[in-house]
């Protein structure tokens, strides 16, 4: 059809397509509104264009749908629900960045009030963050001798939410009502997912109100990553290298056997991860990322990513908790991985027998059990809760911050569990000085 | 074609010629389709473009000479900013700094002739106007009837009261 040469005197006359660029365009809800209430077709056309997602996306990073998954009028509702709850925050926010003494119990409910928003509180928390934030990004250290009382504020308030997001989360797991495994009965998987979510409280927030997301896609590209160095190995010498093993292993699978030898080479020699002598009780040990990055901790962590990259590589090993040591068993081979020791040779039944003797243990079939994913999840929380015994002084902060662990554990009451978030996310990561402490304390 | 760039007529409504060369031409995939049609004829040197005026035209022309030089920023969606010199270079800020109905115009000139940093340019424009407006505003401005029933306007104006107490 051809267009007549008039000039164009309305914006009807623009194709439709047109007028949903337009539309995509627009900066702020308030003009999407007041085209919407123009008339009918900028109505529909508001509706269709994808507009209330991208304005939704600019405006927050944490807890958004994944692409597609909602319709305009999802996001629509869903912008209209927090846009409400972003002013409750700010309002909460502010009056706890009033310079007067603050009221204890005033303090208290605003902070609960915005940790119960969880994730949806991230973006106004960080923003808040951000706007306070006098230490460079560079400053990684946690010393915070120089921080602002704001700042103070703000950095506690980004961690107890997050805090209280991710208890919500380990509770859940504890619990098993969390969806994830709902399509999903792979027990590998599952393991992944308990590590990671304990990991979680660890993440360095201040990175942005998206921190979580990208560390959790980091910590499962890193695994892929070493999963594909291990594949490539395997293919580009697809022979098994000649048997040299006594005809006893005749049982063995080789194939198993092969795979593991080139991922204990990849894994313990080529990326050098080991064990953590020198500072056993760096509660960083239990982190899947900064292991990752660091190449070394305590036996559960070298030995839960051993297995998720075992995993990767089809093979299915298991996580066997000896008392004070932890191994991985390979059932396909009857033989056991010291992952702690570098896993320098195939272990047996016998030495892992010694193994308990040398921790004064009568060695009976349990401890050859395999740890279910739960298990292992409580045995990280549990090895968590004995660092910071270690390494917090005892005074208050400390025996909170352990009984903010030990809440995890004991389904405690909501009151409780803030309170202890509260003094959990202070200690833990501000690592502030007895000043600031005290300040805290008064609140 | 070793030889210096050779040129193309674009023909308006009015019927004026406007020698442009071929790579300033290409920038409208209009222009690249039909002259790909006919590739075998070394005699097309003229494409008629009836929708659009000489005025326009020439606002095209200029737009496409300069994006060859300094391609204009990708405009992100949702603006940024409802300033367009925060959103683009100079140039294009002051480019679309003109009456609306030539604005329209290049956008209606912009989608027949299918140049897409233009069309990005024109209806990030209109969308920096609509900031601010009310209903009735745009309305007004984009000489716009209402179809709503009274009823269905209270309707729509209760569903996003949110969005005005911001």
């Amino acid at each position: 059809m051809t267009r007549s040469l008039s000039t164009p005197s309305s914006l009807e006359e623009i194709p439709s397509s047109v007028l949903t660029l337009i539309i995509r365009y627009l900066s702020d809800p308030q003009s999407l509104c007041a085209m919407e209430q123009s008339c009918k077709t900028f109505q529909s056309l508001c509706m269709s264009s994808g507009s209330w997602g991208e304005l939704y996306r600019a405006r927050w990073k944490s807890r958004v749908p994944p692409k597609r998954r909602w319709k305009d009028s999802h996001y629509k509702d869903d912008y209209h629900r927090r846009h409400l709850i972003d002013a409750q925050l700010q309002l909460c926010i502010d009056s706890l960045m009033v310079t007067e003494t603050t009221e204890r119990q005033q303090v208290i409910r605003a902070v609960s009030q915005i940790m119960s928003f969880g994730t949806d509180a991230m973006d106004v928390c960080w923003k808040c963050y951000m706007a306070h934030k006098t230490t460079t990004d560079d400053d990684d250290k946690d010393d915070h001798e120089d921080l602002n009382r704001k700042e103070l504020i703000a950095i506690c308030l980004l961690r107890s939410v997050h805090c209280a997001v991710v208890f919500d989360d380990v509770k859940n797991l504890c619990t098993h009502n969390s969806p994830i495994f709902d399509d999903d009965d792979d027990p590998g998987a599952e393991l992944e997912e308990y590590a990671i979510t304990s990991s979680r409280m660890f993440f360095d927030i201040k990175q942005g109100p998206d921190a979580v997301a990208i560390t959790n896609q980091w910590i499962r590209q890193q695994l892929d990553n070493i999963a594909t160095q291990v594949k490539t190995q395997i293919k580009q010498n697809p022979a098994p290298p000649q048997s040299t093993s006594t005809n006893t292993d005749n049982h063995q699978d080789p194939i198993t056997l092969y795979k593991l030898q080139v991922l204990n080479t990849v894994f313990f020699d080529t990326l050098n991860f080991s064990g953590n002598t020198d500072n056993y009780y760096d509660f960083h040990n239990s982190m899947m990322h900064t292991t990752l990055r660091r190449k070394t901790a305590i036996p559960m962590t070298l030995a839960v990513l051993y297995k998720c990259i075992a995993r990767r590589i089809g093979v299915q090993v298991d996580i066997i908790g000896l008392p004070g040591h932890i191994v991985i068993g390979v059932p396909a081979l009857d033989r056991y991985v010291d992952v702690f020791r570098k896993g320098q040779r195939f272990l047996t039944r016998t030495d892992c027998e010694r193994i308990v003797h040398s921790y004064g243990h009568v060695m009976v079939p349990e401890f050859m059990q395999p740890l279910t994913p739960a298990q292992v999840f409580r045995r990280i929380l549990n090895n968590c809760n004995n660092c910071l015994a270690q390494v917090f002084p005892p005074n208050a902060s400390k025996r909170m911050a352990i009984e903010a662990m030990r809440a995890i554990l004991i389904n405690p009451t909501q009151e409780q569990l803030l309170d202890c978030l509260r003094w959990f996310s202070t200690v833990l990561w501000g690592n502030h000085s007895s000043a600031h402490l005290h300040e805290m304390s008064r609140w | 074609m070793d030889v210096e760039e050779s040129t193309i007529n674009l023909v308006s409504a009015e019927g004026d010629s406007s020698p442009v060369p071929l790579s300033v031409a290409k920038m409208s995939e209009l222009v690249r389709s039909m002259m790909d049609e006919e590739a075998e004829d070394d005699d097309v040197k003229e494409i008629p473009l009836p929708n659009v005026k000489s005025q326009v035209l020439h606002k095209v022309i200029e737009f496409c000479e300069h994006h060859l030089k300094e391609p204009m920023t990708e405009i992100e969606k949702p603006l940024k900013s409802n300033s367009m010199s925060d959103v683009v270079q100079k140039f294009y800020a002051d480019f679309v700094d003109i009456e609306q109905v030539l604005l329209f115009e290049l956008i209606l000139a912009a989608n027949y002739m299918d140049i897409k940093p233009l069309l990005d340019l024109t209806c990030a424009t209109v969308a920096s106007m609509i900031k601010g407006k009310t209903p009735e505003d745009i309305r007004t401005t984009f000489n716009i009837t209402n179809d709503f029933s009274p009823e269905e306007e209270a309707q729509v104006r209760e569903e996003n009261k949110w969005c005005e107490e911001a």
